[in-house]
């Protein structure tokens, strides 16, 4: 049953519209047969009066305690006076009685059983009276006519009124149902004030199957009874905490350990009236056991990554100062002075100094990555490439293909991000391609639905000597060389692992495609964002890779 | 030229010292702390240093506090001396230490491996060498 649509106002404004239709009925009827204009004032009267006590029934719930008594008492006080009235006014017995049962007409908009005594009594009285008046024959027929419309009208607002009062029911039903199997405990109260008019105590009225379990009391034990007699080591704070949701009418969710129960409990209280307040409660002891837990393995996994830079400077540090020793001493070595196999064995050994000093920067590289701390700013991504591109001596050709939008619209972007990946695909091109033309295409992603973020594509394209499956496969391994030109690299570059990685902690990735002999085409995807952000460098992000892989 | 080093890595003062015994005296600690007794020495004796060399990350006293030190003994010197040209020499390469030492006083800073060319185009620059 869709007991949802059924509304208490609909059923008032259906009374309150057949009230009308019966007042405006009548006083034509008197008004242009008897020429009384007395009983025509008395019957608008009594229909005003009708429409005040419409309202009252609608609104005064809410303004005036025990309304239905005061409501009560108003209408028999108007039906005593206005009969009197009309004693005085002499008027005749069907008028008196027309009256009498217009001011029951009142009442009855509030009371089910007295509406349907009025209506039958009405057509009892009224269809009678109207038959055995003088009016001619086809009045009586208008008349006995509007007198069936409201009666339609009366059948239609009683089953309306019956299937109001089933959806109350089936609500309630479903209402308690749900309460009852709720996963939260749940508790309706009332609160017990004392002399000094503060709130002392609670009383207990009705619990569900979960506050049972929560507590390991039985419903029996606790219904009807005070908090301080169920659960005696009540803290004073939940007394001060409800009193303020029962007093001011507030709703209050908090979290708060409950000796009695020896949990933690999120407990939300919401006050039903003057006096009652409903609690739900549930058991969050394990919810923050486990934030708990979550927060401690946050902390040591952080810790542990702090360890490891830690040592990865230490060892940075100590393998660098002699080796910079060492590299500085071959320096006031006379190359001239050595000749033949010695000669080459000489450059071998500078060589691999050389590379173990890069090395040794990668792993510096590696260490400020994995501590980069990601800010985000507005710039145009056109201008910052371009000035790259300025700053990278070069004698190829670049062809450079830009969407008009990255031509004109700023975004917010982490520029180092951007610009040092930029300078290091451009640089790893530039060393593979020997005065061949270097293709730079910047484009947008086209985008299936609105997003507060637009992906950067940028792709970098060289005709040198392209790249096997086996360097393709091993490009992104950190540390990896083969025999890449790359790993001879200058002290400011960076390697393209750590492209990778520096780009996916921004939420961005690098792949890449080549032709062996032919071409090969890196390309980078940046996230940029229309608005400012504030972005948390996740350990999900801080983790990505290791130098032991 | 009187020449100060100041390097706690056996290696790497063994070459500032043989690389820079061309241009004239060295005087090698391995600390800040030798350094700075070094200097006031050097300006009770008045024979004080041309050019000193720190290293950045020493034990006892580190470059900069030395490099600190250093500019306010000279400054409160009691005869006259014409302050030093200081060299920092480090394998750090972040902008905040370089940039700190640059605060302190120090007329250069030269990153390892030392390239001999580029800091003897430095000692030009500080007129410590002829062109």
């Amino acid at each position: 049953m869709e007991y949802w649509k059924y509304r208490i106002s609909t059923l008032r404004l259906m009374n309150s519209l057949f009230i009308i239709i019966l007042i405006w009925f009548t006083s034509i009827f008197y008004s242009n047969h008897q020429e009384d204009m007395h009983s025509v004032y008395i019957i608008l009267a009594l229909g005003i009066a009708c429409l005040i006590g419409v309202l009252i029934g609608s609104f005064g719930k809410r303004f005036i305690p025990n309304y239905q008594t005061m409501l009560s008492a108003i209408i028999w006080t108007e039906t005593i006076v206005l009969t009197d009235i009309c004693l005085l006014v002499q008027f005749q017995l069907t008028q008196l009685v027309l009256f009498i049962l217009l001011l029951v007409a009142i009442f009855s908009v509030f009371n089910r059983k007295v509406f349907q005594q009025f209506t039958m009594g009405y057509i009892v009285c009224v269809v009678p009276i109207i038959t055995l008046s003088g009016y001619d024959n086809s009045e009586k027929i208008v008349f006995i006519g509007i007198i069936l419309i409201l009666m339609l009208l009366s059948f239609l607002k009683s089953n309306y009124e019956f299937n109001l009062f089933k959806a109350y029911e089936t609500s309630n039903k479903y209402q308690f149902f749900l309460l009852e199997n709720a996963l939260e405990a749940f508790a309706l109260n009332e609160i017990i004030l004392d002399e000094q008019g503060k709130v002392s105590n609670y009383k207990i009225l009705e619990i569900n199957k979960a506050f049972e379990q929560l507590t390991g009391l039985t419903r029996a034990s606790i219904i009807d009874k005070t908090v301080f007699e169920v659960f005696p080591n009540t803290e004073e704070y939940w007394i001060k905490v409800y009193g303020e949701v029962v007093l001011l009418g507030l709703q209050k969710t908090i979290v708060n350990y409950a000796k009695d129960f020896d949990k933690w409990i999120e407990v939300t209280a919401y006050p039903v009236n003057e006096k009652q307040f409903c609690v739900m409660f549930v058991d969050v002891s394990s919810n923050l056991e486990h934030e708990r837990q979550r927060t401690d393995a946050i902390k040591i996994a952080e810790n542990s990554i702090l360890l490891k830079n830690q040592f990865l400077r230490d060892v940075n540090h100590r393998l660098r100062t002699p080796l910079n020793g060492m590299m500085g001493m071959m320096q006031l070595i006379n190359r001239d002075e050595i000749k033949g196999e010695n000669r080459e064995l000489f450059e071998a050994m500078a060589l691999e100094m050389k590379h173990s000093r890069n090395i040794i920067n990668q792993i510096s590289k590696y260490v400020e990555i994995q501590n980069i701390q990601l800010t985000y700013e507005k710039y145009n991504v056109f201008d910052l490439l371009t000035k790259e591109l300025a700053e990278l001596n070069q004698d190829n050709s670049i062809i450079c293909c830009v969407r008009e939008e990255v031509r004109t619209t700023p975004y917010y972007l982490e520029k180092s991000v951007l610009t040092s990946v930029f300078k290091e695909l451009m640089t790893n091109a530039i060393l593979h391609t020997k005065n061949e033309q270097i293709e730079v295409c910047v484009d947008i992603a086209d985008q299936t639905q609105a997003s507060e973020t637009i992906t950067l594509l940028i792709s970098v394209s060289d005709y040198g000597e392209g790249m096997d499956e086996d360097k393709l496969k091993y490009i992104f391994n950190e540390f990896y060389h083969h025999d890449f030109i790359s790993i001879y690299r200058e002290d400011d570059r960076i390697s393209l692992p750590m492209c990778k990685q520096l780009l996916k902690s921004c939420g961005g990735d690098l792949t890449v495609e080549s032709d062996l002999g032919e071409k090969t085409t890196f390309l980078m995807t940046l996230p940029l964002y229309y608005s400012e952000v504030h972005p948390i460098r996740s350990i999900e992000n801080v983790k990505t890779g290791s130098i032991y892989d | 030229m009187r020449i100060l080093i100041a390097e706690d890595d056996l290696t790497s003062r063994l070459f500032m010292n043989k690389y820079l015994s061309k241009y004239g005296e060295c005087d090698v600690v391995m600390n800040g702390m030798e350094a700075i007794d070094l200097v006031i020495n050097a300006i009770e004796l008045n024979d004080y240093y041309d050019l000193i060399c720190l290293d950045i990350m020493m034990p006892k006293v580190d470059g900069i506090k030395a490099l600190k030190t250093i500019r306010e003994i000279e400054k409160t010197a009691k005869l006259p001396i014409k302050p030093s040209k200081i060299i920092m020499t480090t394998a750090l390469n972040d902008v905040e230490t370089v940039q700190s030492a640059y605060d302190q006083g120090c007329e250069a800073y030269a990153w390892k491996p030392i390239d001999i060319d580029k800091f003897d185009a430095v000692l030009k620059s500080l007129d410590l060498i002829p062109n």
